[in-house]
Protein backbone atom coordinates (compact mmCIF):
# COMPACT_ATOMS: atom_id res chain seq x y z
CA UNK A 1 0.00 0.00 0.00
CA UNK A 2 1.17 3.50 -1.26
CA UNK A 3 0.73 5.94 1.05
CA UNK A 4 1.11 9.78 -0.55
CA UNK A 5 -0.31 13.05 -0.09
CA UNK A 6 0.61 14.11 -3.42
CA UNK A 7 -1.42 12.69 -5.79
CA UNK A 8 0.34 12.90 -9.23
CA UNK A 9 3.45 11.61 -7.22
CA UNK A 10 1.28 8.73 -5.64
CA UNK A 11 -0.22 8.02 -9.15
CA UNK A 12 3.43 7.94 -10.96
CA UNK A 13 5.08 5.74 -7.99
CA UNK A 14 2.19 3.31 -7.82
CA UNK A 15 2.63 2.72 -11.85
CA UNK A 16 6.45 2.05 -11.34
CA UNK A 17 5.72 -0.24 -8.38
CA UNK A 18 2.78 -1.74 -10.79
CA UNK A 19 5.34 -2.26 -13.61
CA UNK A 20 7.54 -4.25 -11.04
CA UNK A 21 4.91 -7.09 -11.01
CA UNK A 22 3.18 -5.61 -7.57
CA UNK A 23 -0.26 -5.09 -6.67
CA UNK A 24 -0.60 -1.53 -5.37
CA UNK A 25 -3.35 -0.02 -3.47
CA UNK A 26 -3.20 4.13 -2.89
CA UNK A 27 -4.34 5.58 0.36
CA UNK A 28 -4.63 9.08 1.49
CA UNK A 29 -2.75 10.31 4.51
CA UNK A 30 -4.93 11.48 7.52
CA UNK A 31 -8.42 10.48 9.04
CA UNK A 32 -9.15 7.48 6.50
CA UNK A 33 -5.94 6.02 6.97
CA UNK A 34 -6.73 3.16 9.58
CA UNK A 35 -9.78 1.99 8.06
CA UNK A 36 -7.71 1.94 4.12
CA UNK A 37 -5.19 -0.57 6.02
CA UNK A 38 -8.05 -2.74 8.02
CA UNK A 39 -10.12 -3.32 4.78
CA UNK A 40 -6.36 -3.84 2.54
CA UNK A 41 -4.85 -5.43 4.49
CA UNK A 42 -1.48 -4.68 2.81
CA UNK A 43 1.72 -6.94 2.83
CA UNK A 44 3.95 -3.50 3.14
CA UNK A 45 3.18 -0.36 3.32
CA UNK A 46 5.11 2.62 1.48
CA UNK A 47 5.18 6.16 3.06
CA UNK A 48 6.71 9.44 3.31
CA UNK A 49 9.76 9.09 5.62
CA UNK A 50 8.47 13.01 6.50
CA UNK A 51 4.53 11.95 7.35
CA UNK A 52 2.84 12.51 10.53
CA UNK A 53 1.00 9.32 9.85
CA UNK A 54 4.36 7.18 11.09
CA UNK A 55 3.85 7.41 14.42
CA UNK A 56 0.22 6.06 13.73
CA UNK A 57 1.79 3.06 11.43
CA UNK A 58 4.20 2.50 13.94
CA UNK A 59 1.97 1.88 16.76
CA UNK A 60 -0.60 -0.73 14.89
CA UNK A 61 1.54 -3.90 16.59
CA UNK A 62 1.07 -2.64 19.60
CA UNK A 63 -1.88 -1.05 20.03
CA UNK A 64 -4.54 -3.47 18.42
CA UNK A 65 -4.36 -6.94 16.89
CA UNK A 66 -3.27 -5.93 13.25
CA UNK A 67 -1.07 -7.94 11.90
CA UNK A 68 2.73 -6.18 12.36
CA UNK A 69 3.24 -5.21 9.03
CA UNK A 70 6.51 -4.16 7.35
CA UNK A 71 7.28 -0.53 6.04
CA UNK A 72 9.36 1.10 3.59
CA UNK A 73 10.14 5.31 3.49
CA UNK A 74 10.33 7.31 0.89
CA UNK A 75 11.91 10.75 0.73
CA UNK A 76 12.02 13.79 -2.26
CA UNK A 77 14.26 15.44 -0.28
CA UNK A 78 17.39 15.86 -2.17
CA UNK A 79 21.01 17.35 -1.05
CA UNK A 80 20.63 15.54 2.12
CA UNK A 81 22.05 12.98 4.00
CA UNK A 82 19.34 11.85 5.73
CA UNK A 83 18.00 9.52 3.24
CA UNK A 84 21.68 7.85 3.25
CA UNK A 85 22.01 7.69 6.28
CA UNK A 86 19.21 5.97 7.47
CA UNK A 87 19.61 3.40 4.90
CA UNK A 88 23.20 2.59 5.85
CA UNK A 89 21.24 2.39 9.53
CA UNK A 90 18.81 -0.12 8.44
CA UNK A 91 16.06 2.13 7.57
CA UNK A 92 15.09 0.72 4.26
CA UNK A 93 14.20 3.84 2.31
CA UNK A 94 14.48 4.85 -1.34
CA UNK A 95 14.89 8.66 -2.87
CA UNK A 96 11.68 9.19 -4.89
CA UNK A 97 13.11 10.87 -7.75
CA UNK A 98 15.52 7.65 -8.21
CA UNK A 99 12.78 5.29 -8.59
CA UNK A 100 12.46 2.93 -11.33
CA UNK A 101 11.21 -0.24 -11.81
CA UNK A 102 13.85 -2.61 -11.10
CA UNK A 103 15.24 -0.76 -8.27
CA UNK A 104 12.20 -0.53 -6.12
CA UNK A 105 11.51 -4.07 -6.00
CA UNK A 106 14.72 -5.15 -4.55
CA UNK A 107 14.35 -2.58 -1.50
CA UNK A 108 10.59 -3.57 -1.25
CA UNK A 109 11.66 -6.95 -1.20
CA UNK A 110 14.80 -6.48 1.51
CA UNK A 111 12.63 -4.40 3.94
CA UNK A 112 10.07 -7.06 4.08
CA UNK A 113 12.96 -10.05 5.26
CA UNK A 114 14.65 -7.77 7.33
CA UNK A 115 11.19 -7.30 9.07
CA UNK A 116 10.30 -10.73 9.39
CA UNK A 117 14.32 -11.39 10.76
CA UNK A 118 13.53 -8.96 13.27
CA UNK A 119 10.41 -10.22 13.90
CA UNK A 120 12.24 -13.43 14.55
CA UNK A 121 14.36 -12.11 16.68
CA UNK A 122 11.57 -10.84 19.06
CA UNK A 123 10.30 -14.39 19.47
CA UNK A 124 13.73 -15.81 19.71
CA UNK A 125 14.12 -12.96 22.44
CA UNK A 126 10.70 -13.74 24.15
CA UNK A 127 10.91 -17.59 24.04
CA UNK A 128 14.65 -17.02 25.78
CA UNK A 129 13.06 -14.92 28.85
CA UNK A 130 10.35 -17.36 29.36
CA UNK A 131 12.76 -19.99 29.88
CA UNK A 132 15.06 -18.12 31.86
CA UNK A 133 11.91 -17.91 33.83
CA UNK A 134 11.22 -21.28 33.37
CA UNK A 135 14.32 -22.44 35.03
CA UNK A 136 14.07 -20.08 38.03
CA UNK A 137 10.79 -21.09 38.83
CA UNK A 138 11.87 -24.81 38.87
CA UNK A 139 15.16 -23.95 41.47
CA UNK A 140 13.13 -21.71 43.63
CA UNK A 141 10.25 -24.63 44.02
CA UNK A 142 13.53 -26.89 44.54
CA UNK A 143 14.31 -24.74 47.12
CA UNK A 144 11.18 -24.71 48.72
CA UNK A 145 11.37 -28.19 48.52
CA UNK A 146 15.02 -28.57 50.68
CA UNK A 147 13.46 -26.20 53.17
CA UNK A 148 10.45 -27.38 54.17
CA UNK A 149 11.13 -31.17 53.39
CA UNK A 150 14.77 -31.10 54.31
CA UNK A 151 15.02 -32.79 50.88
CA UNK A 152 19.42 -32.21 49.43
CA UNK A 153 19.24 -30.61 45.63
CA UNK A 154 19.03 -33.92 43.91
CA UNK A 155 16.10 -35.37 46.14
CA UNK A 156 14.50 -32.25 45.12
CA UNK A 157 14.57 -32.48 41.40
CA UNK A 158 13.82 -36.40 41.74
CA UNK A 159 10.93 -35.58 43.38
CA UNK A 160 9.63 -32.75 40.65
CA UNK A 161 10.42 -34.92 38.25
CA UNK A 162 8.15 -37.84 39.25
CA UNK A 163 5.38 -35.68 40.13
CA UNK A 164 5.43 -34.23 36.30
CA UNK A 165 5.39 -37.70 35.43
CA UNK A 166 2.43 -38.98 37.49
CA UNK A 167 0.78 -36.16 36.50
CA UNK A 168 1.78 -35.64 33.22
CA UNK A 169 2.93 -31.99 33.36
CA UNK A 170 6.21 -30.95 32.79
CA UNK A 171 8.54 -29.49 35.27
CA UNK A 172 7.62 -25.86 35.33
CA UNK A 173 4.08 -26.14 35.39
CA UNK A 174 4.81 -28.78 38.41
CA UNK A 175 7.44 -26.05 40.00
CA UNK A 176 4.89 -23.21 39.47
CA UNK A 177 2.40 -25.36 41.02
CA UNK A 178 4.34 -26.25 44.38
CA UNK A 179 5.01 -21.91 44.35
CA UNK A 180 1.54 -21.24 44.15
CA UNK A 181 0.27 -23.86 46.69
CA UNK A 182 3.40 -22.54 48.72
CA UNK A 183 1.94 -18.66 48.23
CA UNK A 184 -1.58 -19.45 49.30
CA UNK A 185 -0.68 -21.22 52.24
CA UNK A 186 1.72 -18.20 53.70
CA UNK A 187 -0.79 -15.60 52.00
CA UNK B 1 34.41 20.40 25.45
CA UNK B 2 33.08 18.38 22.81
CA UNK B 3 30.94 19.84 20.67
CA UNK B 4 29.40 22.67 20.64
CA UNK B 5 27.06 23.02 17.30
CA UNK B 6 23.84 21.17 18.30
CA UNK B 7 21.26 20.46 16.21
CA UNK B 8 17.93 19.66 18.46
CA UNK B 9 14.13 18.24 17.30
CA UNK B 10 11.14 18.83 18.83
CA UNK B 11 7.73 18.69 18.16
CA UNK B 12 5.21 21.57 18.24
CA UNK B 13 3.61 20.92 21.46
CA UNK B 14 3.42 23.34 24.78
CA UNK B 15 6.08 21.38 26.32
CA UNK B 16 8.35 21.64 24.44
CA UNK B 17 8.91 25.30 25.80
CA UNK B 18 11.59 24.03 27.89
CA UNK B 19 13.37 23.90 24.47
CA UNK B 20 11.89 27.37 22.95
CA UNK B 21 12.28 29.52 25.79
CA UNK B 22 16.29 28.48 26.34
CA UNK B 23 16.64 29.39 22.97
CA UNK B 24 14.79 32.67 23.41
CA UNK B 25 16.31 33.47 26.50
CA UNK B 26 19.59 32.94 25.33
CA UNK B 27 20.46 30.32 27.93
CA UNK B 28 22.13 28.24 25.13
CA UNK B 29 24.24 30.51 24.07
CA UNK B 30 25.62 31.76 28.31
CA UNK B 31 26.20 27.29 28.46
CA UNK B 32 28.57 27.81 25.41
CA UNK B 33 26.01 25.81 23.05
CA UNK B 34 25.35 26.96 19.63
CA UNK B 35 21.54 25.26 18.82
CA UNK B 36 19.46 25.16 16.48
CA UNK B 37 15.75 23.98 17.13
CA UNK B 38 14.17 21.60 14.58
CA UNK B 39 10.68 21.09 14.60
CA UNK B 40 9.69 17.78 13.45
CA UNK B 41 5.88 15.80 12.12
CA UNK B 42 6.85 12.29 14.22
CA UNK B 43 8.26 10.64 17.24
CA UNK B 44 9.45 8.08 14.92
CA UNK B 45 11.31 10.45 12.44
CA UNK B 46 12.76 12.32 16.09
CA UNK B 47 14.30 8.75 17.16
CA UNK B 48 15.56 7.85 13.65
CA UNK B 49 16.93 11.21 13.12
CA UNK B 50 18.79 10.71 16.41
CA UNK B 51 19.83 7.10 16.06
CA UNK B 52 21.51 7.91 12.57
CA UNK B 53 22.88 11.32 14.28
CA UNK B 54 21.30 14.18 12.31
CA UNK B 55 20.43 15.54 15.41
CA UNK B 56 22.36 15.53 18.77
CA UNK B 57 19.25 15.41 20.96
CA UNK B 58 15.52 15.65 21.14
CA UNK B 59 12.63 16.02 23.24
CA UNK B 60 11.20 12.75 24.03
CA UNK B 61 7.89 10.93 25.32
CA UNK B 62 8.78 9.68 28.49
CA UNK B 63 8.49 5.87 27.97
CA UNK B 64 10.56 6.02 24.87
CA UNK B 65 13.88 5.67 25.64
CA UNK B 66 13.89 2.69 27.33
CA UNK B 67 10.97 0.85 24.45
CA UNK B 68 13.45 1.93 21.96
CA UNK B 69 16.50 0.44 23.59
CA UNK B 70 14.56 -2.73 24.42
CA UNK B 71 13.39 -2.42 20.62
CA UNK B 72 9.63 -2.86 20.90
CA UNK B 73 8.68 0.40 19.28
CA UNK B 74 10.29 0.57 15.70
CA UNK B 75 13.93 0.04 15.55
CA UNK B 76 16.26 -0.72 18.21
CA UNK B 77 18.69 1.81 19.62
CA UNK B 78 20.01 2.40 23.19
CA UNK B 79 18.81 5.74 23.97
CA UNK B 80 19.07 7.42 27.20
CA UNK B 81 17.88 10.44 29.51
CA UNK B 82 19.53 12.61 32.05
CA UNK B 83 16.40 15.13 32.96
CA UNK B 84 13.18 14.87 32.58
CA UNK B 85 11.75 18.27 31.12
CA UNK B 86 7.71 17.98 32.17
CA UNK B 87 5.08 16.61 34.34
CA UNK B 88 1.62 16.41 33.54
CA UNK B 89 -0.23 18.85 30.98
CA UNK B 90 -2.83 15.85 29.50
CA UNK B 91 -5.79 15.85 29.47
CA UNK B 92 -8.88 13.11 28.76
CA UNK B 93 -11.81 14.16 26.37
CA UNK B 94 -14.69 12.48 25.77
CA UNK B 95 -17.22 13.48 22.64
CA UNK B 96 -20.08 15.58 23.81
CA UNK B 97 -22.57 13.33 21.78
CA UNK B 98 -21.52 10.52 24.11
CA UNK B 99 -22.12 12.44 27.28
CA UNK B 100 -25.52 13.49 26.04
CA UNK B 101 -25.67 10.22 25.17
CA UNK B 102 -24.82 8.63 28.53
CA UNK B 103 -27.07 11.01 30.39
CA UNK B 104 -30.13 10.54 28.28
CA UNK B 105 -29.39 6.93 29.01
CA UNK B 106 -29.38 7.17 33.06
CA UNK B 107 -31.61 9.60 33.03
CA UNK B 108 -29.92 12.64 33.93
CA UNK B 109 -29.97 16.53 32.78
CA UNK B 110 -28.71 17.49 30.08
CA UNK B 111 -26.66 20.16 31.76
CA UNK B 112 -25.03 17.79 34.71
CA UNK B 113 -22.50 19.15 36.39
CA UNK B 114 -18.98 18.06 34.69
CA UNK B 115 -16.46 16.93 37.00
CA UNK B 116 -13.71 14.20 36.98
CA UNK B 117 -15.75 12.37 39.93
CA UNK B 118 -18.84 12.99 37.81
CA UNK B 119 -17.93 11.38 34.19
CA UNK B 120 -16.39 8.32 35.47
CA UNK B 121 -19.07 7.82 37.73
CA UNK B 122 -21.53 8.27 35.04
CA UNK B 123 -19.31 6.16 32.48
CA UNK B 124 -19.27 3.33 35.25
CA UNK B 125 -22.90 3.31 35.41
CA UNK B 126 -23.31 3.39 31.57
CA UNK B 127 -20.77 0.58 30.71
CA UNK B 128 -22.46 -1.49 33.03
CA UNK B 129 -25.92 -1.08 30.83
CA UNK B 130 -25.68 -2.36 27.00
CA UNK B 131 -28.65 -0.42 26.01
CA UNK B 132 -27.02 2.70 26.71
CA UNK B 133 -23.62 1.85 25.51
CA UNK B 134 -24.22 -0.77 23.03
CA UNK B 135 -20.65 -0.78 21.33
CA UNK B 136 -16.86 -0.86 21.96
CA UNK B 137 -15.89 2.52 22.55
CA UNK B 138 -12.64 4.24 20.11
CA UNK B 139 -10.02 6.18 22.48
CA UNK B 140 -7.08 7.70 20.62
CA UNK B 141 -3.60 8.56 21.89
CA UNK B 142 -0.84 10.23 20.19
CA UNK B 143 1.95 7.16 20.37
CA UNK B 144 1.58 3.66 21.40
CA UNK B 145 4.23 4.25 23.98
CA UNK B 146 3.20 7.36 25.78
CA UNK B 147 2.33 8.50 28.77
CA UNK B 148 -1.14 9.23 27.58
CA UNK B 149 -1.69 5.47 26.55
CA UNK B 150 -0.89 4.35 29.91
CA UNK B 151 -2.55 7.57 31.66
CA UNK B 152 -6.18 6.42 29.53
CA UNK B 153 -5.57 3.02 30.53
CA UNK B 154 -5.36 3.96 33.99
CA UNK B 155 -8.76 6.07 33.93
CA UNK B 156 -10.88 3.81 32.16
CA UNK B 157 -9.94 0.81 34.84
CA UNK B 158 -11.19 3.82 37.70
CA UNK B 159 -14.49 3.97 35.35
CA UNK B 160 -15.05 0.22 35.70
CA UNK B 161 -14.07 -0.07 31.63
CA UNK B 162 -11.82 -3.03 30.56
CA UNK B 163 -9.58 -1.23 28.48
CA UNK B 164 -8.68 -4.30 26.47
CA UNK B 165 -12.16 -5.74 25.89
CA UNK B 166 -14.48 -3.07 26.24
CA UNK B 167 -12.56 -0.25 24.21
CA UNK B 168 -10.33 0.13 21.00
CA UNK B 169 -7.52 2.32 21.24
CA UNK B 170 -5.93 3.61 18.23
CA UNK B 171 -2.96 6.36 17.46
CA UNK B 172 -3.80 9.58 15.64
CA UNK B 173 -1.86 12.65 15.26
CA UNK B 174 -2.35 15.32 17.84
CA UNK B 175 -3.47 17.48 14.90
CA UNK B 176 -6.31 15.75 13.96
CA UNK B 177 -7.40 14.45 16.99
CA UNK B 178 -10.45 17.48 17.44
CA UNK B 179 -11.13 16.51 13.51
CA UNK B 180 -12.01 12.53 14.38
CA UNK B 181 -13.53 13.77 17.34
CA UNK B 182 -16.29 15.44 15.62
CA UNK B 183 -16.35 13.80 12.56
CA UNK B 184 -17.41 10.80 15.04
CA UNK B 185 -14.52 8.24 14.15
CA UNK B 186 -13.70 8.18 17.99
CA UNK B 187 -15.15 8.80 21.10
CA UNK B 188 -12.43 10.09 23.22
CA UNK B 189 -8.94 10.71 23.52
CA UNK B 190 -6.26 11.55 25.52
CA UNK B 191 -3.52 14.00 24.35
CA UNK B 192 -1.60 17.36 25.64
CA UNK B 193 -2.73 20.77 25.25
CA UNK B 194 -4.47 22.74 23.61
CA UNK B 195 -6.33 19.83 22.34
CA UNK B 196 -8.61 19.24 24.73
CA UNK B 197 -9.39 22.86 25.22
CA UNK B 198 -9.66 23.70 21.34
CA UNK B 199 -12.18 20.29 21.32
CA UNK B 200 -13.96 21.91 24.39
CA UNK B 201 -14.22 25.66 22.63
CA UNK B 202 -15.94 24.03 19.53
CA UNK B 203 -18.21 22.47 21.75
CA UNK B 204 -17.50 19.21 20.27
CA UNK B 205 -16.21 17.41 23.24
CA UNK B 206 -16.26 17.66 27.19
CA UNK B 207 -12.41 17.03 29.68
CA UNK B 208 -13.44 13.72 31.42
CA UNK B 209 -10.20 14.00 33.16
CA UNK B 210 -7.49 16.43 33.43
CA UNK B 211 -3.65 14.05 33.57
CA UNK B 212 -3.04 14.86 37.40
CA UNK B 213 -6.72 13.87 38.61
CA UNK B 214 -5.73 10.86 37.57
CA UNK B 215 -2.15 10.33 38.33
CA UNK B 216 -0.46 13.03 39.84
CA UNK B 217 3.30 12.44 39.16
CA UNK B 218 3.24 11.56 36.02
CA UNK B 219 6.41 11.78 34.02
CA UNK B 220 5.39 13.81 30.56
CA UNK B 221 8.94 14.53 28.28
CA UNK B 222 12.41 13.73 28.66
CA UNK B 223 15.93 15.28 27.03
CA UNK B 224 16.56 12.05 25.05
CA UNK B 225 20.15 11.19 23.34
CA UNK B 226 21.47 8.13 22.41
CA UNK B 227 23.92 6.01 24.91
CA UNK B 228 26.51 6.23 22.27
CA UNK B 229 26.63 10.49 21.86
CA UNK B 230 26.47 10.70 25.34
CA UNK B 231 29.92 8.74 25.23
CA UNK B 232 30.98 10.88 23.03
CA UNK B 233 29.92 14.11 24.41
CA UNK B 234 29.49 13.52 28.02
CA UNK B 235 30.58 17.64 28.94
CA UNK B 236 28.34 18.78 26.14
CA UNK B 237 24.93 17.19 27.70
CA UNK B 238 25.86 18.38 30.95
CA UNK B 239 25.80 21.50 29.55
CA UNK B 240 22.91 20.82 27.84
CA UNK B 241 20.96 20.11 30.84
CA UNK B 242 21.73 22.60 33.05
CA UNK B 243 20.61 25.05 30.17
CA UNK B 244 17.27 23.39 29.94
CA UNK B 245 16.89 23.44 33.63
CA UNK B 246 17.33 27.16 33.72
CA UNK B 247 14.57 27.91 31.48
CA UNK B 248 12.71 25.34 33.51
CA UNK B 249 13.64 26.92 36.10
CA UNK B 250 12.30 30.64 34.41
CA UNK B 251 8.87 28.77 33.00
CA UNK B 252 8.24 27.42 36.88
CA UNK B 253 7.36 31.09 37.74
CA UNK B 254 3.76 31.71 37.08
CA UNK B 255 4.60 36.01 36.08
CA UNK B 256 6.25 34.57 33.12
CA UNK B 257 3.52 32.43 31.40
CA UNK B 258 1.98 35.12 29.29
CA UNK B 259 5.43 36.02 27.93
CA UNK B 260 6.20 31.86 27.34
CA UNK B 261 2.74 31.63 25.39
CA UNK B 262 3.84 34.57 23.34
CA UNK B 263 7.06 33.58 22.76
CA UNK B 264 6.08 29.99 21.64
CA UNK B 265 3.05 31.45 19.28
CA UNK B 266 5.30 32.50 17.01
CA UNK B 267 5.18 30.63 13.60
CA UNK B 268 8.39 29.68 13.48
CA UNK B 269 7.89 27.46 16.75
CA UNK B 270 3.87 26.55 17.31
CA UNK B 271 2.08 28.67 15.36
CA UNK B 272 -0.94 28.62 18.03
CA UNK B 273 -2.55 31.53 18.99
CA UNK B 274 -0.88 32.90 22.57
CA UNK B 275 -3.71 33.39 24.53
CA UNK B 276 -4.85 29.26 23.93
CA UNK B 277 -0.93 28.88 24.79
CA UNK B 278 -1.58 30.64 28.33
CA UNK B 279 -3.99 29.06 29.61
CA UNK B 280 -1.89 25.48 29.02
CA UNK B 281 1.07 27.07 30.67
CA UNK B 282 -0.69 28.22 33.60
CA UNK B 283 -3.46 25.80 34.11
CA UNK B 284 -6.14 27.65 34.14
CA UNK B 285 -8.80 25.20 32.08
CA UNK B 286 -12.28 25.13 31.51
CA UNK B 287 -14.14 21.52 31.48
CA UNK B 288 -16.67 22.11 29.11
CA UNK B 289 -17.73 25.67 26.04
CA UNK B 290 -19.89 26.62 29.37
CA UNK B 291 -18.18 25.95 32.34
CA UNK B 292 -15.84 28.69 34.07
CA UNK B 293 -11.86 29.04 33.87
CA UNK B 294 -10.89 26.96 36.61
CA UNK B 295 -7.03 26.59 38.22
CA UNK B 296 -6.27 23.18 37.90
CA UNK B 297 -3.68 21.84 40.60
CA UNK B 298 -0.33 20.80 38.96
CA UNK B 299 -1.91 21.08 35.41
CA UNK B 300 1.73 21.26 34.14
CA UNK B 301 5.17 21.30 36.04
CA UNK B 302 8.30 21.73 34.55
CA UNK B 303 11.08 22.47 37.65
CA UNK B 304 10.97 20.21 40.86
CA UNK B 305 13.03 17.36 41.55
CA UNK B 306 10.05 15.14 41.29
CA UNK B 307 9.79 16.70 37.08
CA UNK B 308 13.56 16.65 36.13
CA UNK B 309 14.65 13.45 38.19
CA UNK B 310 14.18 11.71 35.63
CA UNK B 311 14.96 8.10 37.13
CA UNK B 312 13.99 6.67 40.88
CA UNK B 313 9.73 5.66 41.37
CA UNK B 314 8.65 7.44 38.48
CA UNK B 315 11.20 5.55 36.21
CA UNK B 316 9.11 2.24 37.72
CA UNK B 317 6.16 3.28 37.20
CA UNK B 318 6.83 4.35 33.37
CA UNK B 319 8.19 0.70 33.08
CA UNK B 320 5.20 -0.82 34.45
CA UNK B 321 2.75 1.36 32.78
CA UNK B 322 4.50 -0.39 29.64
CA UNK B 323 4.05 -3.22 31.14
CA UNK B 324 0.24 -2.72 30.96
CA UNK B 325 0.84 -1.43 27.19
CA UNK B 326 2.50 -4.62 26.46
CA UNK B 327 0.13 -7.19 27.45
CA UNK B 328 3.36 -8.82 29.12
CA UNK B 329 5.69 -8.17 31.76
CA UNK B 330 8.94 -7.11 31.11
CA UNK B 331 11.51 -9.58 32.78
CA UNK B 332 12.77 -8.50 36.04
CA UNK B 333 16.17 -8.44 35.14
CA UNK B 334 15.67 -6.43 32.30
CA UNK B 335 13.58 -3.86 34.21
CA UNK B 336 16.35 -3.17 36.58
CA UNK B 337 18.74 -2.72 33.52
CA UNK B 338 16.58 -0.58 31.83
CA UNK B 339 15.45 1.71 34.87
CA UNK B 340 19.27 2.34 35.46
CA UNK B 341 20.61 2.32 31.67
CA UNK B 342 18.20 4.42 30.15
CA UNK B 343 16.51 6.82 33.10
CA UNK B 344 19.93 8.65 34.17
CA UNK B 345 19.56 9.66 37.54
CA UNK B 346 23.05 10.23 38.16
CA UNK B 347 23.80 12.14 35.45
CA UNK B 348 20.60 14.53 36.86
CA UNK B 349 22.48 14.51 40.43
CA UNK B 350 25.25 15.70 38.58
CA UNK B 351 23.23 18.26 36.74
CA UNK B 352 21.76 19.46 40.12
CA UNK B 353 24.97 19.85 41.67
CA UNK B 354 26.21 22.42 39.69
CA UNK B 355 22.88 24.02 38.81
CA UNK B 356 23.03 26.99 41.42
CA UNK B 357 26.28 27.90 40.50
CA UNK B 358 25.92 27.89 37.40
CA UNK B 359 25.93 31.47 35.93
CA UNK B 360 22.86 31.85 33.49
CA UNK B 361 20.40 34.42 33.97
CA UNK B 362 17.85 36.56 31.78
Amino acid sequence: MLVDEVPDRARWVGDALAHAGMQVAIAEAGRTLLKRIADVEPDVIVIDIESPDRDMLESLSVLSTHQPTPIVMFSEKRGTDFINAAIAAGVTAYMVGEIDPSKVKPIIDAAMAQFQAFQGMRQALDETQEQLRQRRSIEKAKLLLIQSHGFDEARAHQFLRELAMQRRLSMPEVAAGILESAQADSG
Amino acid sequence: MNKTDLDIAYLPLVDSAPFILAEHLGYFSQMGLKVTLHKEVSWALVRDKLAIGTRDAAQMLAPLPAMTTLGVSGMRVPLLTGLGLSKNGNGITISAVLWQQMLAGLQLAEDYPVSAANVTDVIARAARQTEILPRQLTFAVVHGFSTHAILLRRWLRSAGVDPDAQVKMIVVPPSQMVDSLSAGVIDGYCVGEPWSTLAINLGVGIAAAWGAEVWAEAPEKVLCVTEQWHQQNPATHHALRIALMHACGWLSRPDNALEAAQVMSAKQYLDIEDSVLERALSGHLARTRNSAVEQVPNFLSFFDNQTNDPGGDSALQILDGCNDLLGRSIDPVQRHMLARRCFRSDLFHHTLQEFDDSAVGP
